[in-house]
């Protein structure tokens, strides 16, 4: 993904200090689609974002599917869950604002989510990127999801 | 036919009285009728594993004009009763659905009873339909579909922010978190006692439990 910044003045309209660097998630050494719950945010990595085909300001929502009882998180650019007003903007340093009520709620099933394409939807399944956080493997157990 | 002809009851099953739950169900669309003690529309489904039914009672819009809150213009009844029969025609009936977006204009009546006679005109055709419903906690313990589907933007377009009816639903976290808390709730607890409020009760009844005292009573007694 590509951060461009650039100085402009209002009075002469001219553009100057052109820079373009490239931005890469803290996720990007893993190489997979993987998706974090930080304190505030999502991080995506590039992979994620590249499988979703998003843009910056694109809004992104989280919704649920109930299966046997149990719901599964489904991620998505926000039109495909018919609200476009829901969910937040991809920013450019590869986040997406996530508090409150639906942070709340995604983080009962763990921190750090692995994308998987069932049925031409995005699940966000549980995976386990610190050997020794044993929360996400607890999870699992939890949630019946099997292994990853 | 002969009395004694199973054919008449091949698709009879054993269907449970109860109401379903709150979240997302696979039902078989019932019927359609406009209530006969209230202003409203009741759609009946019945889930299609025989676990319950639920009927859904779609009110009659008392105004038209849009409201205000601290947030901005919200749509109005009639604009939120006309969104949730939009979602149900496009679920039930694709084809009048199809319609509905060249020749909407057509589709209208001069006062409520008309609307849901021609609304159940078209929806009787669908009957046996099978879709998906959203249930989420309303009034007390009752469930239903959201009461508030449509929203406004900025600029004061109407759209939809939730489906309620129809294939693939999902829910949202707020209200995944309503069914998930509605599903938990437990009575208020009691209120502790302060302390040495209830202390000479309390010494009372140990007299009376005390069994030396009830070997006496018993001793006492003529036979």
């Amino acid at each position: 993904m590509l951060q461009i910044s650039f100085n402009f003045d209002e009075l002469t309209k001219a553009v100057t200090n052109i820079k373009v660097v490239t931005v890469s998630s803290k996720l990007d050494s893993f190489n997979l689609p993987l998706i974090e719950l930080d304190k505030n945010k999502l991080v995506l990595s590039t992979k994620a974002i590249e499988l979703l085909e998003l843009k910056i300001d694109d809004r992104v929502a989280i919704n649920y599917e109930i299966k046997d009882g149990k719901y599964i998180p489904i991620i998505s650019k926000a039109t495909d869950f018919i609200d476009e007003n829901a969910g937040n903007k991809l920013k450019s340093n590869c986040c997406i604002s996530f508090r409150g009520e639906q942070r709340q709620f995604l983080s009962q099933f763990g921190s750090c989510f692995i994308l998987k394409l069932v049925n031409n939807k995005f699940q966000m399944l549980p995976y386990n990127i610190e050997p020794k956080n044993n929360q996400i493997n607890n999870f699992l157990n939890f949630n019946n999801y099997g292994n990853v | 036919m002969g009395m004694f002809n199973m054919s008449g009851v091949k698709d009879a099953k054993v269907v449970s009285n109860s109401f379903l739950k709150a979240g997302i169900h696979d039902v078989i669309f019932k019927s359609i009728d406009k209530s006969e003690t209230m202003n409203a529309i009741e759609l009946r489904f019945e889930a299609v594993d025989g676990s319950g039914i639920h009927i859904e009672r779609i009110w009659e819009p008392r105004s038209a004009e849009r409201t205000q809150s601290q947030f901005g213009a919200n749509p109005s009844e009639q604009e939120q009763f006309m969104c949730k029969i939009k979602q149900v025609i496009d679920a039930l009936d694709p084809a009048l659905s199809k319609r509905l977006e060249t020749d909407g204009d057509k589709f209208q009546a001069p006062d409520f009873d008309s609307f849901v006679k021609l609304l159940k005109k078209y929806l009787d055709k669908s009957v046996g339909t099978q879709t998906q419903i959203k249930l989420v906690p309303t009034n007390g313990n009752y469930v239903g579909f959201p009461t508030f589907i449509a929203s406004l933007t900025k600029e004061g377009v109407l759209y939809m922010k939730t489906r309620v009816i129809g294939e693939g639903l999902t829910l949202n976290a707020k209200e995944a978190t309503a069914i998930e808390n509605a599903k938990n709730a437990k009575p208020t607890a009691m209120k502790p006692t302060n302390d040495g409020e209830l202390d000479d009760l309390k010494a009372d009844f140990n007299d009376v439990n005390d069994d030396e005292d009830v070997a006496d009573d018993f001793a006492k007694m003529p036979f």
